[in-house]
Protein backbone atom coordinates (compact mmCIF):
# COMPACT_ATOMS: atom_id res chain seq x y z
CA UNK A 1 0.00 0.00 0.00
CA UNK A 2 1.15 3.44 -0.83
CA UNK A 3 2.24 5.57 2.12
CA UNK A 4 -0.56 8.74 2.33
CA UNK A 5 2.02 10.96 3.73
CA UNK A 6 4.63 12.61 1.96
CA UNK A 7 7.59 15.11 2.01
CA UNK A 8 6.50 16.50 -1.41
CA UNK A 9 4.57 19.56 -1.79
CA UNK A 10 0.70 18.31 -2.20
CA UNK A 11 -0.71 18.84 -5.73
CA UNK A 12 -4.40 18.78 -5.45
CA UNK A 13 -4.95 18.33 -9.38
CA UNK A 14 -3.64 14.48 -8.44
CA UNK A 15 -6.31 14.22 -5.79
CA UNK A 16 -9.18 15.37 -8.14
CA UNK A 17 -8.33 13.09 -10.57
CA UNK A 18 -8.53 10.11 -8.30
CA UNK A 19 -11.79 10.81 -7.10
CA UNK A 20 -13.50 11.82 -10.67
CA UNK A 21 -16.06 9.56 -10.84
CA UNK A 22 -19.17 9.50 -13.86
CA UNK A 23 -21.99 8.88 -10.53
CA UNK A 24 -20.67 12.16 -8.77
CA UNK A 25 -22.33 15.10 -8.73
CA UNK A 26 -20.42 16.87 -6.05
CA UNK A 27 -16.29 16.53 -5.81
CA UNK A 28 -15.44 18.03 -2.94
CA UNK A 29 -11.48 19.12 -1.97
CA UNK A 30 -10.89 20.21 1.40
CA UNK A 31 -7.10 21.95 2.40
CA UNK A 32 -5.70 22.42 5.16
CA UNK A 33 -3.48 24.94 5.03
CA UNK A 34 -0.39 26.54 7.23
CA UNK A 35 -1.59 29.92 8.73
CA UNK A 36 0.41 32.67 10.49
CA UNK A 37 -1.04 32.22 14.03
CA UNK A 38 -1.70 29.92 16.57
CA UNK A 39 -3.68 30.00 19.71
CA UNK A 40 -3.30 33.77 19.96
CA UNK A 41 0.47 33.95 19.28
CA UNK A 42 1.34 35.33 15.48
CA UNK A 43 4.54 34.94 13.79
CA UNK A 44 4.20 31.38 12.60
CA UNK A 45 6.29 30.78 9.85
CA UNK A 46 6.15 26.83 8.87
CA UNK A 47 4.63 23.92 10.89
CA UNK A 48 6.95 20.59 11.15
CA UNK A 49 5.17 17.67 11.21
CA UNK A 50 6.20 14.00 12.95
CA UNK A 51 4.28 10.87 11.78
CA UNK A 52 4.47 7.23 12.88
CA UNK A 53 4.05 6.21 9.63
CA UNK A 54 2.91 2.96 9.84
CA UNK A 55 -0.04 3.07 12.31
CA UNK A 56 -0.85 6.83 10.64
CA UNK A 57 -0.84 4.61 7.14
CA UNK A 58 -3.21 1.57 8.79
CA UNK A 59 -5.74 4.25 10.78
CA UNK A 60 -6.02 6.26 7.23
CA UNK A 61 -7.14 3.65 5.31
CA UNK A 62 -9.61 2.18 8.04
CA UNK A 63 -11.08 5.54 8.29
CA UNK A 64 -11.43 6.08 4.82
CA UNK A 65 -13.25 2.79 5.20
CA UNK A 66 -15.13 3.14 8.27
CA UNK A 67 -16.74 6.52 7.16
CA UNK A 68 -17.67 5.11 3.47
CA UNK A 69 -19.97 2.65 5.61
CA UNK A 70 -21.10 5.73 7.63
CA UNK A 71 -21.41 8.17 4.54
CA UNK A 72 -21.97 6.52 0.88
CA UNK A 73 -19.29 8.38 -1.08
CA UNK A 74 -18.48 7.11 -3.99
CA UNK A 75 -14.21 7.71 -3.57
CA UNK A 76 -11.76 9.70 -1.15
CA UNK A 77 -8.30 9.79 -1.29
CA UNK A 78 -6.33 11.78 0.98
CA UNK A 79 -2.49 13.04 1.23
CA UNK A 80 -0.95 14.54 4.30
CA UNK A 81 3.00 16.26 4.68
CA UNK A 82 5.87 14.84 6.89
CA UNK A 83 8.52 17.26 7.49
CA UNK A 84 8.67 21.29 6.96
CA UNK A 85 5.80 23.01 5.66
CA UNK A 86 5.92 26.74 4.90
CA UNK A 87 3.06 28.94 5.89
CA UNK A 88 0.44 28.93 2.71
CA UNK A 89 1.24 25.77 1.27
CA UNK A 90 -1.27 22.97 1.83
CA UNK A 91 -0.60 20.40 4.84
CA UNK A 92 -3.30 17.97 4.53
CA UNK A 93 -5.66 17.69 0.90
CA UNK A 94 -9.07 15.37 1.23
CA UNK A 95 -10.70 14.95 -2.11
CA UNK A 96 -13.95 13.33 -1.88
CA UNK A 97 -16.65 12.23 -4.64
CA UNK A 98 -20.21 11.56 -4.01
CA UNK A 99 -23.62 11.47 -5.44
CA UNK A 100 -24.82 14.08 -3.72
CA UNK A 101 -23.35 17.33 -1.88
CA UNK A 102 -24.36 16.71 1.10
CA UNK A 103 -22.86 13.18 1.31
CA UNK A 104 -19.22 14.89 0.38
CA UNK A 105 -19.51 18.08 3.10
CA UNK A 106 -20.38 14.75 5.77
CA UNK A 107 -17.67 12.48 4.48
CA UNK A 108 -15.00 15.17 4.39
CA UNK A 109 -15.81 16.71 7.73
CA UNK A 110 -15.72 13.45 9.15
CA UNK A 111 -12.53 11.95 7.79
CA UNK A 112 -10.44 15.61 8.27
CA UNK A 113 -11.76 15.40 12.41
CA UNK A 114 -11.16 11.44 12.88
CA UNK A 115 -7.38 12.49 11.14
CA UNK A 116 -7.09 14.90 13.46
CA UNK A 117 -8.08 13.29 16.45
CA UNK A 118 -6.74 9.82 15.95
CA UNK A 119 -3.90 9.40 13.33
CA UNK A 120 -0.38 9.31 14.99
CA UNK A 121 0.54 12.95 14.04
CA UNK A 122 2.78 15.46 15.70
CA UNK A 123 2.54 18.79 14.71
CA UNK A 124 5.17 21.89 15.56
CA UNK A 125 5.33 25.17 15.30
CA UNK A 126 7.72 27.54 14.29
CA UNK A 127 7.84 30.87 14.35
CA UNK A 128 9.58 33.87 13.00
CA UNK A 129 11.92 34.22 16.03
CA UNK A 130 12.88 30.67 15.55
CA UNK A 131 11.64 29.32 18.22
CA UNK A 132 9.14 26.53 18.36
CA UNK A 133 6.29 24.66 19.61
CA UNK A 134 4.81 21.41 19.98
CA UNK A 135 0.67 21.17 19.25
CA UNK A 136 -0.85 19.39 21.92
CA UNK A 137 -4.05 17.81 20.70
CA UNK A 138 -6.90 19.57 17.97
CA UNK A 139 -7.51 23.43 18.58
CA UNK A 140 -10.90 22.82 17.52
CA UNK A 141 -11.38 21.23 21.06
CA UNK A 142 -10.63 21.36 24.20
CA UNK A 143 -7.39 21.37 25.26
CA UNK A 144 -5.99 17.93 25.15
CA UNK A 145 -9.74 16.57 23.51
CA UNK A 146 -8.56 14.47 21.30
CA UNK A 147 -8.39 10.45 20.92
CA UNK A 148 -7.25 10.38 23.86
CA UNK A 149 -10.46 11.45 25.34
CA UNK A 150 -12.80 10.66 22.99
CA UNK A 151 -12.73 6.83 22.63
CA UNK B 1 -0.64 -15.15 37.73
CA UNK B 2 1.18 -12.02 37.30
CA UNK B 3 4.74 -11.83 35.52
CA UNK B 4 7.63 -9.45 34.67
CA UNK B 5 8.26 -9.07 31.04
CA UNK B 6 11.33 -7.05 29.59
CA UNK B 7 9.40 -4.11 27.10
CA UNK B 8 10.65 -2.23 24.78
CA UNK B 9 8.77 1.49 24.69
CA UNK B 10 8.99 4.11 21.83
CA UNK B 11 8.28 8.03 22.56
CA UNK B 12 7.16 10.42 20.03
CA UNK B 13 7.40 14.13 19.36
CA UNK B 14 7.31 16.14 22.50
CA UNK B 15 7.28 13.31 25.01
CA UNK B 16 10.84 11.65 23.28
CA UNK B 17 12.09 15.27 22.77
CA UNK B 18 11.57 16.13 26.97
CA UNK B 19 12.60 13.09 28.20
CA UNK B 20 15.59 13.11 25.07
CA UNK B 21 14.90 9.19 25.08
CA UNK B 22 13.20 7.53 21.70
CA UNK B 23 13.52 4.33 23.36
CA UNK B 24 13.87 2.30 26.14
CA UNK B 25 13.60 -0.87 28.09
CA UNK B 26 11.38 -1.38 31.33
CA UNK B 27 10.49 -4.59 33.00
CA UNK B 28 6.49 -4.32 33.27
CA UNK B 29 3.77 -6.85 35.45
CA UNK B 30 1.87 -8.63 33.30
CA UNK B 31 -1.15 -8.72 32.56
CA UNK B 32 -1.43 -4.63 32.53
CA UNK B 33 -4.07 -2.27 31.16
CA UNK B 34 -3.37 0.91 29.20
CA UNK B 35 -3.70 2.70 32.67
CA UNK B 36 -1.61 0.89 34.81
CA UNK B 37 1.30 0.86 31.54
CA UNK B 38 0.73 4.56 31.42
CA UNK B 39 1.35 4.89 35.33
CA UNK B 40 4.33 2.19 35.31
CA UNK B 41 5.89 5.10 32.88
CA UNK B 42 4.96 7.65 35.34
CA UNK B 43 7.05 6.50 38.13
CA UNK B 44 10.02 5.89 35.62
CA UNK B 45 10.02 9.48 34.61
CA UNK B 46 7.79 11.50 37.02
CA UNK B 47 8.74 15.48 35.71
CA UNK B 48 6.80 14.12 32.46
CA UNK B 49 3.59 12.59 34.09
CA UNK B 50 0.88 15.29 32.99
CA UNK B 51 2.33 14.51 28.51
CA UNK B 52 2.53 10.81 29.63
CA UNK B 53 -0.92 10.34 31.25
CA UNK B 54 -2.33 12.66 28.51
CA UNK B 55 -1.31 9.68 26.22
CA UNK B 56 -2.06 6.47 24.56
CA UNK B 57 -0.75 3.40 24.07
CA UNK B 58 -0.34 1.45 21.12
CA UNK B 59 0.38 -2.09 20.56
CA UNK B 60 1.29 -3.42 17.05
CA UNK B 61 -0.04 -0.10 15.20
CA UNK B 62 -3.06 -0.07 17.23
CA UNK B 63 -4.78 1.56 20.02
CA UNK B 64 -4.75 -0.30 23.09
CA UNK B 65 -8.51 0.04 23.78
CA UNK B 66 -8.91 1.59 27.29
CA UNK B 67 -9.97 -1.41 29.95
CA UNK B 68 -8.72 -4.10 27.75
CA UNK B 69 -6.30 -6.59 29.87
CA UNK B 70 -3.04 -7.54 27.89
CA UNK B 71 -1.28 -10.71 29.07
CA UNK B 72 1.72 -10.81 26.46
CA UNK B 73 3.69 -7.70 25.30
CA UNK B 74 7.27 -6.90 23.83
CA UNK B 75 6.72 -3.14 22.75
CA UNK B 76 4.71 -0.71 23.18
CA UNK B 77 4.85 2.74 21.21
CA UNK B 78 3.43 5.72 23.95
CA UNK B 79 1.63 8.10 21.75
CA UNK B 80 1.30 11.59 23.23
CA UNK B 81 -1.59 14.06 22.24
CA UNK B 82 -1.42 14.04 18.43
CA UNK B 83 -2.36 17.22 16.30
CA UNK B 84 -2.54 16.29 12.36
CA UNK B 85 -4.22 18.34 9.59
Amino acid sequence: MKSCFTEARLDREILRLAVEDDAAGALLIFEGVVRNHSEGHTGVVALEYEVKLSMADKMVAAILEETQREIPFLKAVLQHRIGRVELREPTVIIAVSASHRDEAYRASRRIIDRIKHEAPIWKREIFADGHSEWSLGCTACGPGESVHSHT
Amino acid sequence: MSKLVRVEVRYYAQLRENLRLSLEETELELPATEDGILHHLTVLHPAQEKLILASRIAVDDAYLPRGTVIHELTSVDVISPVSGG
